[in-house]
């Protein structure tokens, strides 16, 4: 069983992991009817994309979505950054966006800024070394999902 | 230059408190291998052949003495003694120890530099004209954009798992000098009436396959530069290909897409992300608030120019020849009256192109604070450059850069040329390079014959990566490995400027041995066939590459 954990590193409890979320593939047209159906009986659940997921593909989905989880395949793999910010800086979608899959800890404060408020880790993993990576910086250039103006427009 | 305030300073002493800890775990085994890898080359750490290599950030070229005597310091005390200047403008150190890294960022973070994304998959160093703020042809002075740039990269949180590296270069000339056809994104800076904005390029780059950059947009007003780039950065990033990391440059995507459809595709990122978050638009108070960091040192105002002929006279006959060659191809026209910048060739013959020893550096320092408000730049032809020299002071500075084996004057030449590290130290060359280039510098050693030859660019790159821009040398050689053998193979008619173009190969490749005396009949077939006046670009294009080909073959049987 993985845990879960929020922005602040604090332990989230009682939640469904992301194996058991429904998938929506990469591929167009998707079936919003069935993944309607599937959620009107489970409204507590969510879906789970990739980042190869088109915000348009979602685009109809997010005011009804309580959360989003969107699956690394592997670390190296930036499109969940982007797809996550596009998704969090859109005003339709209010829910949970949760990183899963094979994301590392030290693209916590990456992930955090693009959007992501939830973070689906290993239960080996201590929650101490998550907060501290969590926040390395203690400022950035960049306005962001923790940030609302960039550095430029804050300095004296 | 751009100084640090407290938020700078902080992120940067953030950055080396994180890159310890990271380092730490590694070393400790709790940080796997395969993490560290992308963790330690955005902060410039490569392993390679022999040691690992530090690749520090010198933000578009510039640094100050302060910055020169400590990299002086870390070379001494970190490493074998020297560090080498590369093509985008940064400076490497070959030998350092891994546990000792955070060491040396803490050392560069208190002279405000740091290697924060050199390397990586990241958007890297900015880079731009080695002349910026001084020379005559300049729109407006590109380095306050730079540094807005810079700031905006650095630690983007979306952009530092891109497919790829990414480069940008800025020019604010109408000559180009930052070779913004051949990056990732160029900016052109240009004027529309009253407003300043940029000329946008994508898709430019060299490497395995080169291509000269596509306009997308012609003009992004300034305030808007860093939603544009966001928007570009963005359609890259969710687009570009992950499969085969020889297809995930920008410049694959673009080629795909075609430029059309990736500039739609980029204006409706553009104007949605703007909608969402206008606070992207960077304010006139900011852009004023870096431009303060840029504005002329104390010139002399009431100085009037010199010529050549006066600043030698008081020369005897052999110092006055070597005074006005050195006048003539290192120094560089400045738009204030008296001044000129000086080019410090790092090309002399028999020193790995581009290589500057402890000593050299603080040397150079102390010269910069002398002769130029103590301020150097690298240019990507791997030289430095004291930008701001009076007039009247340059048979002094002269005298000491000659003692110092700066002085000789070839900038420009042939022998000027641009030469990855090679086989000699990086773990992806197929061959050597830098034995090839004190080759070549051997075999044309006399100054005369090269001024004869005019305006030539050779560069040399030791595999198909191309970090010494093989494809835009007017000469382009490459090493590749032939069953185990190392090789050269030889191209022509590069061009870096405004009049970007991609060399063509000659035909089968040389022994390293051949090589010199191939270079000389290419030479000979210019001589040969030029009109008066004619540079060896001008002379290829008009004769053609079969005759240059012919030549090069006919003779070598």
């Amino acid at each position: 069983m993985p845990k879960l954990v929020d922005t602040n590193g604090q332990l989230l409890t009682d939640f469904i992991p992301s194996s058991g979320l429904t998938r929506i593939g990469s591929e167009q047209p998707i079936k919003e009817d069935a993944i309607r159906a599937t959620l009107s009986d489970h409204p507590n659940d969510g879906v789970i994309v990739t980042g190869d997921t088109s915000i348009d593909v979602l685009a109809s989905l997010l005011p009804e979505l309580k959360l989003i989880a969107i699956e690394f395949p592997s670390f190296m793999d930036g499109r969940g950054f982007s797809l996550a910010q596009q998704i969090s800086t859109s005003e339709n979608f209010t829910g949970e966006l949760r990183a899963c899959g094979s994301f590392m800890l030290d693209q916590l404060d990456y992930l955090k800024r693009c959007g992501f408020n939830s973070f689906e880790i290993e239960d080996s993993v201590s929650l101490a070394s998550v907060e501290k990576l969590l926040s390395p910086f203690s400022d950035h250039y960049q306005a962001s999902a923790t940030q609302s103006q960039p550095l430029f427009r804050r300095r004296a | 230059m751009y100084q640090y305030n407290d938020n700078d300073k902080q992120i940067v002493l953030d950055r080396v408190a994180q890159f310890r800890d990271q380092t730490d775990r590694f070393l400790s085994g709790e940080l796997p291998e395969e993490q560290f890898l992308p963790l330690r080359l955005q902060n410039g750490l490569y392993v390679q052949r022999l040691a690992p290599m530090l690749r520090i950030a010198v933000p578009y070229g510039l640094m100050n003495s302060a910055q020169l005597r400590k990299l002086a310091h870390i070379a001494r005390h970190y490493d074998k003694g020297y560090c080498h200047l590369t093509t985008r403008q940064n400076v490497q150190f070959n030998w350092p120890e891994l546990s000792e890294v955070p060491d040396i960022l803490a050392e560069l973070a208190q002279v405000e530099m740091h290697a924060i994304q050199t390397s990586g998959n990241c958007i890297r160093n900015v880079t731009s004209d080695q002349f910026a703020g001084i020379a005559r042809d300049e729109i407006v002075d590109p380095r306050p954009y730079c540094e807005i740039i810079r700031q905006w990269s650095t630690f983007h949180p979306e952009f530092a798992f891109l497919p790829r590296k990414f480069k940008i270069a800025v020019s604010g000339t109408e000559h180009d000098r930052a070779a913004i056809h051949f990056h990732d994104i160029g900016l052109q800076i240009v004027r529309r009436e009253e407003k300043v904005g940029f000329q946008v390029l994508v898709g430019g780059g060299l490497g395995r396959t080169p291509v000269i950059g596509s306009v997308i947009s012609e003009f992004v007003e300034e305030e808007q530069i860093l939603a544009y780039l966001e928007a570009i950065l963005r359609v890259y990033n969710l687009r570009g290909r992950r499969d085969n990391k020889y297809k995930a440059r920008i410049k694959i995507l673009v080629k795909a897409l075609g430029p059309e459809q990736f500039a739609e595709l980029v204006e409706e990122e553009f104007a949605k992300s703007l909608a969402r978050n206008p606070d992207l638009l960077v304010t006139e108070q900011e852009i004023l608030r870096v431009k303060e960091f840029f504005t002329d040192p104390d010139y002399r105002r009431e100085l009037s120019s010199i010529d050549d002929k006066t600043l030698i006279k008081n020369e005897d006959e052999l110092g006055s020849r070597r005074l006005s060659n050195w006048l003539t191809h290192n120094t560089y026209p400045h738009r204030i009256p008296g001044y000129r910048a000086v080019t410090l060739s790092v090309k002399a013959t028999g020193i790995a192109p581009g290589d500057l020893t402890d000593d050299q550096l603080e040397a150079i320092a102390d010269l910069a604070d002398e002769y130029s408000f103590g301020e150097v730049r690298v240019t990507h032809m791997q030289n430095l450059v004291m930008a701001d020299v009076e007039e009247t002071k340059l048979p002094a500075l002269h005298n000491a850069l000659t003692k110092l084996g700066f002085a000789t004057a070839n900038i420009g030449t042939l022998t000027d040329i641009i030469c990855c590290p090679g086989g000699d130290f990086c773990s992806l060359a197929n061959a050597k390079s830098i034995p090839v280039a004190e080759a070549i510098q051997q075999e044309f050693d006399d100054l005369d014959y090269l001024y004869d030859l005019g305006d030539l660019e050779l560069n040399i790159s030791g595999c198909m990566n191309a970090c010494g821009h093989h494809h835009i040398g007017h000469i382009g050689i490459l090493g590749v490995d032939k069953k185990g053998e190392e090789f050269y193979q030889i191209q022509l008619g590069g061009s870096q400027g405004n009049d970007a173009s991609l060399a063509k190969v000659l035909g089968p490749s040389f022994s390293r041995e051949e090589v010199p005396a191939v270079v000389r009949r290419i030479i000979d077939t210019y001589v040969a066939h030029r009109i008066e006046g004619e540079s060896f670009l001008s002379t290829y294009r008009r004769v053609g590459h079969s005759k240059f080909k012919e030549d090069a073959y006919a003779k070598a049987s």
